[in-house]
């Protein structure tokens, strides 16, 4: 249950990110490869915080995100086009969604936002606060309010990457904090690489609602609201 | 004078002095309304009737069958389908038909199998291609086959087989276009034989389970399907190639772990004139007079959805284009041809709470039809269009005629003259004509907390708009009630009332004249 909700609160803030930004727009935006390790901490009024971990990987035209024994790979074509793959190791199990699925089923998310944990549409309507420098690396500071949402984000230059990302609504709190960021991941680090998934058992994302006699489906599916 | 005369004048009568009753709020005409008279309708019904007497069952053997499945398309979908294709040409909608509304006998199908009230798509093919109902899951075995068996021995003493497989049998050709990819449980229960659906290829199956996979199955055919399957089109090409080769519309990998490439053992094990092909260059270039046997797989899973093929990558044929292909290469012979036609992704879409393109899809279905209707002669081919199951899709509210069928209800107004409005909700605010009883639709409901949606400021009428849903489920799920069935051709007057889904295949194989040669009887 923890860690579903954790997962959840990191899938609001770019499912909020995507809303805000145009989705599907083919951005120019150069994202130099990295790996960045971040600590997240969900706060709210009546629960004591959680903490845990969450990776994110940057290769041309892929984004990886990871958490405990869960993936995500963001591919984009030439074209634009974004396709996902959620991998979830324990199960040995892989969800894939084509773009054409991905647009029916309302999954799409912003380029710059899955590699920016915010989109720079995003950062634009914010106020600029300060410049600045984290762990030796220039960077800016912004903060602003969408209606009941406060959102303040420390902003790495010339990684186009968000440092930090705090945003409160009413009386719960998700702050995302770098905690390492190397050129390519460490090992240690959980990864959907290419070897280690090959042999997992391959879904299609549009097969889930013909597959409810499956158990490890039905629990994505609750897992996803169902 | 004749009596339709005098019922008309009858009417003309009555509907004067209607009109005088009521004068004040007819003064002007109707803000609302379809384009016909009231003449237009009462002789369209003469005309109807007058059709109807001259109908004679045809008792023909039928040289051809073709069997159209809309996955998903329950009578509802045809409904709103028929309303979209006629508000795209520029109609109200109501009054139009789908090409397969106009075939003259038609039945209901009950879609429960052995042990669902509410089916999925594998016993329920496995019913109209085996004549008996089936398990959840399995394909085209019988019920008391154990669930996940692997023995190839028990796998074929409980097999069934497939009115396909009896085509092929008694020399005829064969064939199967689908949207979905071609080892998905509908297009695979006229070929294959599992007690798992999802067995699709080799990397899918336990390690040491001896049944074939589904890919498998297709290419490894009985010499009799394999002589006679002239034609195989749709999706799931990765399903067919190793893991070390790439495929070559995406950057990806094919799944099987066997190291075997299915395509290729086609194009090795059907002659010199087979042929594979994966992109619309390759469909276009193939053609009955150079391809004796081809195979066609158009994307690396299920194929576009129909709105958005024109965008596909490497161009993909329509579900027309397909069927018409394979009518052309199936008609070369001389003995009749068994023809399946699925419209796969409407299933899809609905799941996804997608109405429009789930629409879009039934309407290229019918179009498919129309294509093969115009292209046989219906004294020696029988047409069946059915669906396997429905969704839970409603067409609710009281929209005036010609709303769009995909926006906002908004009802006749009080006054004839005056303008129309939204309907609204206990909250005041406007909902849509097409929703769902569960589904994706609106999850902000979860998170915010509020109600429902204002709907006056979103697009319900874009291609990606989810309706709303009553119970909220990650994906929609399939429905009971019951689907209808149209048919035209010889022995098509067998389809008629309440019908058993598994009574489909009765009738095509009265319709063929099979003897019990190739039956599994019990």
């Amino acid at each position: 249950m923890r860690n579903f909700f954790v997962a959840f609160s990191i899938v609001n803030i770019l499912v909020m990110a995507s809303a805000r930004a145009e989705v599907g727009n083919v951005s120019d935006t150069p994202f130099p490869p990295l790996a960045a390790h971040y600590t997240e901490i969900l706060k709210s009024k009546n629960n004591p915080s959680v903490s845990s971990d969450w990776y994110l990987v940057r290769r041309p035209g892929q984004v990886e995100t990871s958490r405990d024994h869960y993936s995500e790979v963001w591919q984009r074509d030439t074209r634009g086009e974004l396709t996902l793959t959620r991998v979830f190791h324990q199960d040995r199990k892989l969800i894939h969604y084509t773009a054409g699925e991905l647009r029916t089923q309302h999954r799409e998310k912003d380029w710059d936002a899955l590699n920016g944990v915010v989109a720079k549409m995003e950062l634009n309507k914010l106020k600029r606060i300060a410049d600045t420098v984290y762990q030796g690396r220039p960077a800016t500071r912004y903060a602003g309010h969408f209606g009941d949402e406060k959102i303040d984000v420390l902003w790495l230059n010339k990684e186009s990457l968000a440092a930090k990302y705090v945003h409160t609504y009413n009386d719960r709190r998700v702050t995302l904090e770098l905690k390492d960021l190397q050129a390519h991941p460490i090992a240690a680090w959980p990864q959907a690489n290419p070897k280690k998934i090959e042999p997992y058992d391959y879904i299609d994302g549009a097969d889930l609602g013909d597959m409810e006699y499956d158990p490890f489906v039905r629990r994505v599916l609750a897992s996803d609201g169902h | 004078m004749p009596t339709f005369v005098k019922k008309t004048l009858a009417v003309a009568t009555a509907m004067a002095m209607f009109t005088s009753a009521i004068a004040p709020a007819m003064a002007a005409a109707p803000a609302v309304q379809g384009p016909e008279s009231v003449q237009d309708w009462y002789n369209a019904g003469q005309q109807f009737v007058r059709d109807a007497k001259h109908l004679r069952p045809n008792l023909r053997r039928a040289k051809n069958i073709m069997l159209f499945v809309g996955d998903g398309m329950g009578v509802s979908t045809v409904t709103a389908a028929r309303i979209l294709d006629g508000q795209q040409r520029g109609n109200p909608g109501e009054e139009g038909r789908l090409s397969f509304e106009h075939f003259p006998y038609t039945a209901y199908s009950k879609t429960y199998s052995w042990d669902q009230q509410t089916s999925d798509s594998a016993p329920t093919m496995t019913a109209m291609m085996t004549g008996y109902k089936a398990r959840e899951g399995m394909l085209a075995v019988d019920h008391l086959t154990p669930r996940s068996e692997c023995d190839p021995a028990v796998i074929a003493a409980h097999a069934l087989p497939t009115l396909l497989e009896q085509a092929a049998a008694a020399g005829k050709a064969t064939g199967v276009v689908t949207t979905a990819r071609l080892t998905h449980a509908t297009p695979a229960a006229t070929y294959a034989h599992t007690a798992v659906r999802d067995w699709e290829t080799d990397a899918n199956k336990p390690t040491g389970c001896g049944v074939k996979d589904i890919a498998q199955q297709l290419i490894e055919a009985s010499p009799e399907v394999k002589a006679s399957l002239r034609v195989a089109m749709g999706g799931g090409r990765t399903y067919f190639m190793p893991k070390t080769l790439l495929d070559p519309e995406y950057a990806k990998k094919g799944l099987r772990s066997d190291g075997r490439d299915l395509t290729a053992e086609w194009v090795s094990s059907r002659g010199a004139n087979a042929k594979f092909v994966w992109n619309r260059a390759g469909f276009d270039a193939a053609t009955p007079d150079n391809t004796a046997y081809l195979l066609g797989l158009f994307e690396n899973s299920h194929m576009q959805y129909e709105a958005d093929r024109p965008v596909d990558k490497a161009g993909e044929p329509s579900l027309t284009e397909m069927t018409e292909k394979a009518i052309r290469m199936l008609g070369k012979g001389e003995n009749g041809y068994f023809l399946h036609v699925e419209g796969g992704r409407i299933d899809h879409a609905h799941h996804a709470g997608n109405a429009k393109r789930a629409l879009i899809d039934a309407i290229e279905m019918a179009k498919a039809v129309q294509k093969a209707y115009e292209m046989t002669d219906p004294r020696d081919t029988l047409i069946i269009v059915t669906a396997d199951h429905s969704h839970t899709f409603t067409i609710a509210g009281y929209p005036h005629r010609g709303n769009d069928i995909v926006g906002l209800v908004s009802s006749v107004p009080d006054v004839d003259g005056a303008p129309t409005g939204l309907d609204k909700d206990k909250l005041g605010l406007p909902y849509t004509t097409l929703g769902y009883a569960n589904g994706p639709g609106w999850r902000d409901a979860i998170v915010s907390g509020a109600k429902r949606p204002d709907l006056s400021v979103i697009d319900t009428t874009a291609l990606g708009y989810l309706q709303e849903s009553a119970v909220p489920l990650a994906s929609e799920t399939h429905a009971g009630e019951d689907v209808g069935i149209y048919a035209t051709g010889p022995m098509a007057h067998l389809v008629h009332g309440s019908m058993e889904q598994n009574w489909i295949y009765h009738v095509m194989r009265t319709a063929f004249d099979f003897d019990d040669t190739h039956e599994r009887r019990y």
